[in-house]
């Protein structure tokens, strides 16, 4: 009976891994175990171990000995908690919460007056209104500050508006929240347009019509057609941009510190400074458990939508409403707005690099030695030695386009696998949990990832990972295999399984059917799913900054280093160069293959 | 959704159990206990027969024995065994200057491999802890800053080493030895004088009155560790009595203990603290903010910002140097120590003591002390400061006098108590 039994379990088993959707799935559930349970049990292991230091000092026990004394101190109510960690929280949440609801603000309304009105010049605003996410959300904070610093406020130098216009705006309106806010919604604004876009144009317009016949007004229309149904969409969206906002870093450094501003994540580095280890990584495991709610509100509502995606369908015409008279002024109004925060930040960068002393503007103080000087041992003083003639620039540039290139093949490819691995066990309770895992990168901090990979890397086992290009790949890649994989799952659910179907009948090996029929069939979307990771990893600094070699070794960490010793201009032209080559990269792959940001982040929401 | 969240209960609740594997294993050194084997029986014979009469100390490691014997070496001999390490020497560096003092140091030294990393202060610390004493190939020896977190993080820990070469003892005070601070950086008060009717800065108790609200701009010192360090030692004995005296000078009276502070250096701290600004986070954008800026604002910032930007030569007068000459009463400024120690898991300890002795050189310390340069001091008193092209540096003993300088025992003693003094109220 037994052997009978065993011989049973082992047909199954022999069966189920037959299939190698099967394979792939068991393989990645053990691989996001281990990328979930080494960073979780280091954390936990951090949280309550006392570290050498200050720590040391205030517990008076010995290093690595057993201890709550972290978590008393950060939650226990009093002047510590409360302003390293109560207030933090607070402030992170109202980013997260008035960022994404701006942003759903901004980004909502241009997506309707795209996709639903005759409004003009829709290509040229398509176009610039991505430019915000395209470029890292500090560099938009850098901008606020050059454009709306006034003599009345903090540093007292004058800012752009002040010196065209003479207007000197509140301190408020400079710095702190209200800031933050504003650049994250509009850093997240795109995102939001694009969700929001793709399910306007996708609703079927005869609903609307339908309410246009009953005689219901234009306002009763939006308000109880469009929005109940794109409702779960932007709910969605909210948590996306909340998540990201809550978690915010760099922003609230630019912004924040002059009126000590601080955010989860802003606390969290000053404890690593200063040595509280312990309390760091508490509040890193919390952003975590907070991103999990989100994740699994968003999730619900994602879940919700199904219902209504069933009932709409593509609409094959969809009426535009005419904005008559309005159409100029609004057309005018969304290019000026969009050319404010997509051309002239660049243009603001662009003079920053050939100024020699920073902020006097004058045509006597403009040079290109930013760009093309010759001395190249001088830029170590923070003097002459262009980017572009500088060897070690050169090189840091290439290796930067050459990770960017590397932490895409391996994140898109292994989102490809994952994709196709869990459309094709959809059901299966080791799908769904696959599904769910391959998110759980995206919800640790950058901070805390690299620290947790850089000690991985210097055990034994891993040491050969150690100061090499290799962790940099896998770091890069495993962080950024959240944005793959959601992408691939999304595109192959596209796919009718029927397709593949009759290529099994006719025994064609697995590989094939993936690469020779599902990847054509869907490589725009695929391809835009290896998009995402190379424009992050582009404009990523605090993620590679812990585990390369030196600071020079790659563009994005030796702007963090020149940002840091307050080299503006090198700063400047640096990001200018990132931001232009992202750019570049977006256009050209557009043209040639149809795939861009646009389509990789819509992805996240075609559920 | 929920199957995550399962799992991630499981994986909690497994990862109380589990700990943290290899790194768990390999956190301490894995350093080799000294042995007696026939190389240390030669070293031994050698001492021995030189110097009969001292008392050699005991070591718990073969590296800690190697720097001992190495101080007392020449850089002959050092060279001589350095050739016969094969392995590369990696050094971690703050400075990116060591870059120059490692080129002239191979050309000096043509048969030695020695490569340099510029690492940010705040992932130093991480690095080598995370590194030192693990299976990763990492630095051999490292120039950093932060006498707290040196002394408490990495030396107690016995992962760095101290090496202070014998001949050189002479010449650099005993205090920066152990651990061997090879230069300084000052970072000094600048007052924006652009209009001359600003009153200039006397005493440092004019930077607590409600003028200056928001006017005296300073890196946050919760991101930038020295500058913190230098709020913790206001409080010391020395600081605080010169902060006493500069009370009793400004307000005509003796500071009396009201209870609410604990000293008068915390009564300094807590208002000048409240009139800090942090809006810039880099020290050349506080040099170029405050020079363009407003007369009569405050920047604290690295003096060889100076260096590169007109306007502020021209705009910003040194406190240390105002008044008509006689600077400003209590401190001018801060500042700190960029340390040498060796890794406690180096292979190369020989090249190590070797670029160390280079460095407190006046060949070495070239890289820092030129007409290039300012605001860098060597803290080997026998080489003069070279003068910089502006004319505006002076000795070290100058700002010596009259800037705060870190002290690794007073922060070891008091840095907790302090910095959330501090910290709540940078906050």
């Amino acid at each position: 009976m037994k052997l009978i039994n065993l011989e049973k379990i082992k047909n199954r088993i022999k069966t189920y891994f037959s299939n190698p959707a099967n394979c792939m799935l068991v393989f990645f559930f053990i691989v996001f175990l281990g990328l979930s349970i080494y960073p979780i049990t280091a954390m936990i292991k951090e949280m309550f171990i006392v570290h050498a230091g200050i720590e040391k000092t205030l517990i008076s026990a010995k290093k690595g000995s057993f201890t709550f004394y972290h978590i008393q101190k950060l939650f226990t109510p009093g002047e510590w908690s409360v302003t390293s960690f109560y207030i933090p929280f607070k402030n992170s949440f109202l980013l997260g919460f008035f960022g994404a609801s701006l942003a759903i603000i901004f980004g909502g309304v241009t997506a309707w007056l795209m996709t639903r009105s005759n409004l003009k010049y829709k290509k040229l605003i398509g176009t610039l209104f991505m430019f915000p996410y395209l470029m890292p959300a500090w560099t938009l904070a850098q901008f606020w500050i050059y454009l709306f610093q006034n003599t009345n406020v903090m540093s007292g130098n004058k800012g752009i508006v002040q010196s065209l216009f003479g207007l000197c705006m509140p301190q408020w309106f400079v710095y702190g929240l209200f800031p933050c806010v504003i650049v994250n919604s509009l850093h997240f604004a795109p995102f939001a347009y694009i969700l929001i876009g793709g399910i306007l144009q996708n609703m079927d317009a005869t609903l609307e019509e339908s309410a246009q016949i009953l005689r219901a007004n234009r306002l009763r229309i939006v308000r109880k057609v469009t929005l109940p149904i794109v409702m779960p969409a932007l709910l969605s969206t909210f948590l996306l941009v909340f998540s990201s906002g809550f978690a915010s870093y760099a922003v609230p450094v630019f912004l924040g510190g002059a009126v000590r501003f601080y955010t989860l994540a802003s606390k969290m580095k000053a404890m690593i400074n200063a040595g509280y280890m312990g309390q760091a990584y508490i509040i890193a495991a919390v952003m975590i458990l907070c991103g999990i709610i989100i994740l699994m509100i968003n999730q619900r509502y994602t879940n919700k939508r199904r219902s209504f995606t069933t009932v709409t369908g593509k609409s094959g015409q969809v009426s535009l409403v005419d904005l008559k008279k309005a159409n100029g002024p609004i057309s005018i109004a969304m290019i000026v707005l969009t050319v404010c925060f997509s051309v002239v930040p660049l243009i603001v960068f662009a003079l920053q690099t050939i100024q020699r002393i920073p902020g006097d503007y004058s045509i006597s103080n403009w040079t290109l030695d930013f760009w093309i000087g010759k001395d190249l041992d001088a830029y170590k003083m923070g003097m002459v030695g262009g980017i572009l003639v500088g060897k070690d620039f050169l090189m840091a540039l290439f290796r930067l386009v050459l990770l960017s290139i590397a932490c895409s093949v391996f994140a898109g490819t292994a989102g490809l696998f994952i994709g196709y691995s869990v459309v094709r066990n959809r059901r299966t309770k080791l799908s769904k949990m696959v599904e769910a895992m391959s998110f759980f990168p995206y919800l640790i901090p950058t901070i805390a990832f690299s620290a947790i990979y850089l000690a991985l890397a210097s055990t034994k086992t891993f040491s050969f990972l150690y100061n090499s290009f290799l962790l940099l790949v896998i770091v890069g890649g495993v962080k950024y295999l959240p944005f793959a994989s959601r992408g691939c799952i999304n595109s192959m659910l596209q796919v009718s399984a029927e397709i593949e179907e009759a290529a099994i009948l006719m025994k064609v090996p697995w590989y094939k059917r993936i690469f020779r029929i599902l990847v054509p069939i869907q490589k725009t979307s695929i391809f835009s799913g290896y998009l995402l990771p190379i424009v992050s990893a582009m404009r990523e600094v605090d993620l590679f900054a812990l585990i390369v070699s030196n600071s020079s070794y790659m563009l994005t960490t030796m702007l963090l280093a020149f940002n840091q010793t307050g080299y503006d201009q090198y700063a400047s032209a640096i990001t200018l160069l990132i931001i232009v080559i992202v750019l570049v990269i977006n256009q050209v792959s557009s043209k040639l293959t149809g795939a861009s940001i646009s389509q990789s982040v819509g992805s996240y929401n075609k559920q | 959704m929920k199957k995550l969240a399962i799992v991630l209960a499981c994986v909690l609740t497994l990862s109380c159990f589990t700990g943290c594997g290899d790194k768990a294993a390999s956190s301490e050194p894995q350093i080799e206990p000294a042995t007696s084997g026939p190389a240390e029986e030669k070293t031994e014979e050698a001492t021995d027969s030189k110097e009969a009469a001292e008392e050699v100390p005991e070591f718990d490691t073969e590296i800690e024995k190697t720097l001992y014997e190495a101080s007392k070496m020449s850089d002959e001999e050092l060279y001589a065994k350095a050739k016969e390490e094969k392995e590369k020497t990696v050094v971690y560096s703050t400075t990116s200057l060591a870059a120059t003092a490692i080129e002239t140091f191979l050309a000096k030294y043509p048969d030695l491999t020695i490569e340099m990393s510029d690492i940010g202060e705040a992932d130093m610390f991480t690095k080598l802890s995370t590194e030192i004493g693990s299976a990763a190939d990492g630095a051999d020896m490292a120039l950093l800053q932060n006498a707290y977190r040196v002394n408490n993080e990495l030396i107690s820990e016995d992962l760095l080493y101290n090496y202070f070469p014998e001949s050189l003892k002479g010449v650099v005070d005993e205090k920066y030895q152990d651990p061997t601070a090879i230069l300084f950086v000052s970072k000094l008060i600048f007052m924006n004088k652009s209009d001359a009717s600003v009153e200039d800065l006397k005493n440092v108790w004019q930077l607590t009155e409600a003028a200056y609200k928001d006017k005296i701009f300073f890196k946050n010192p919760a991101d930038e560790p020295v500058g913190m360090n230098f709020l913790i030692m206001l409080t010391s004995d020395e600081w605080n009595k010169k902060l006493s005296d500069a009370y009793k000078s400004y307000f005509g009276s003796e500071w009396n203990n009201t209870a609410e502070y604990k000293s008068c250096a915390y009564e300094f701290l807590d208002k000048f603290l409240a009139n800090c600004n942090y809006t810039y986070t880099a020290d050349g954008g506080i040099c170029g903010g405050i020079a363009e800026g407003e007369p009569g604002s405050i920047g604290l910032f690295v003096f060889s910002k100076l260096r590169t930007n007109e306007v502020a030569r021209a705009n910003l007068q040194i406190a240390a140097t105002g008044n008509d000459g006689a600077g400003i009463e209590g401190f001018a400024g801060f500042m700190y120590p960029t340390y040498a120690q060796v890794c406690a898991d180096t292979d190369t300890p020989y090249t190590c003591a070797l670029f160390i002795n280079y460095l407190l050189s006046e060949e070495g310390g070239a890289a820092w002390n030129n007409a290039d340069n300012m605001g860098t001091y060597l803290s080997n008193s026998s080489i003069a400061l070279v003068p910089d092209s502006t004319g505006l540096d002076k000795e070290v003993d100058f700002w010596l006098d009259r800037c705060v300088i870190e002290d690794g025992e007073y922060l070891a003693a008091n840095y907790a108590d302090v910095y959330e003094y501090i910290a709540s109220r940078i906050n």
